[in-house]
């Protein structure tokens, strides 16, 4: 029966997202200068976040969590790539799928959860409510986007072409950055890191 | 390059979306913690996909792509302290069921 709702679940998911997908070339919000190979590429890479995600949520055990939060990581840093943001894409390549990944990994390992404590938590009906509720906030969400997509449509003459085929998030302005205009930010991140450090040392230690 | 700005938007709300539900649904700890890496990516994906909008129309700034660093960081450091938290948890309760904190202590 359990098994029969999971079925049923992650079929319902794909096909909202194929047909999402499907209707996605009536969007303004695309611009085509190269083949149609990228196209293909792009929309590969989002089918694989998203079915990444959709193997968190619907996983029995965490471990199998892990791996879709890792598919879902390297599908988004392929899809940084593409918008040109390189840097943003190796630091979400070795401090997601190389620290956060590697972390859970540990922790799920070392909670040696029961295996008769995993189930599947769909079966109660008012979380079924809850899965609703939320599907109705996402169609509105997707329509304030069309909305959007029709009122701040790029015009082809607007465009600035060199800036289509460059690299514009590359390490080097975003180091220049980091240490000229956001120096301070820069710095608070690094106390913000000391304090977790502190922080998670006392809170996970054996108090006697 | 092909560059499909609905279709980036589109999939950042979606892994909000997976994410949120995720976050309500699940009662394994971890689970949940995993749904709110999926919550800050999707945001983190929105905010480089209008940054990039941004470039195209002409400014040469980069600031999104800082916010995303910034988010990034701040991510890593909530999951460091969950995951001590979730520790504790199965320290405290032998399970990692959300269910069991229902009281403040044991």
């Amino acid at each position: 029966m359990k098994r029969v709702a999971y079925v049923v679940v992650t079929i319902s998911i794909l096909l909202v997202v194929t047909t999402v997908l499907s209707k996605i070339s009536d969007f303004g919000l695309s611009i085509h200068t190269g083949s149609i190979l990228s196209r293909i590429v792009s929309v590969a890479l989002s089918l694989i976040s998203i079915l990444g995600g959709v193997i968190v949520v619907i996983s029995l055990s965490p471990m199998r969590g892990v791996l879709g939060l890792l598919i879902t990581i390297l599908g988004l840093s392929g899809l940084y790539i593409q918008l040109s943001a390189t840097f943003v894409s190796m630091v979400q390549l070795i401090l997601y799928a190389g620290a956060v990944v590697v972390l859970f990994v540990f922790i799920t390992m070392m909670l040696r959860i029961n295996t008769e404590e995993v189930e599947f938590d769909l079966v109660l009906p008012s979380r079924y409510f809850t899965a609703v509720l939320f599907g109705i906030v996402f169609v509105f969400i997707v329509s304030g986007i069309m909305k959007f997509v029709s009122t701040v449509e790029i015009k082809e003459g607007e465009i600035i072409q060199s800036e289509l085929e460059s690299f514009s998030g590359t390490p080097v302005q975003i180091g220049r950055l980091l240490t000229g205009d956001f120096a301070l930010i820069f710095e608070v991140m690094s106390i913000l890191l000391l304090i977790a450090i502190i922080g998670g040392a006392s809170i996970a230690r054996k108090k006697d | 390059m092909a560059i499909d700005y609905g279709l980036y938007l589109i999939v950042a709300v979606m892994l909000f979306i997976i994410g949120a539900i995720g976050f309500i649904i699940r009662r394994n700890l971890l689970i949940v913690l995993m749904s709110l890496e999926l919550m800050f990516n999707g945001a983190n994906l929105a905010i480089v996909t209008f940054n990039k909008i941004w470039l195209l129309k002409g400014s040469s700034q980069l600031d999104g792509h800082i916010f995303v660093l910034v988010n990034i960081a701040t991510a890593t450091v909530e999951l460091a302290i969950g995951l001590a938290i979730a520790v504790l948890v199965y320290r405290t309760f032998s399970t990692t069921k959300t269910d069991a904190l229902d009281k403040l202590k044991k």
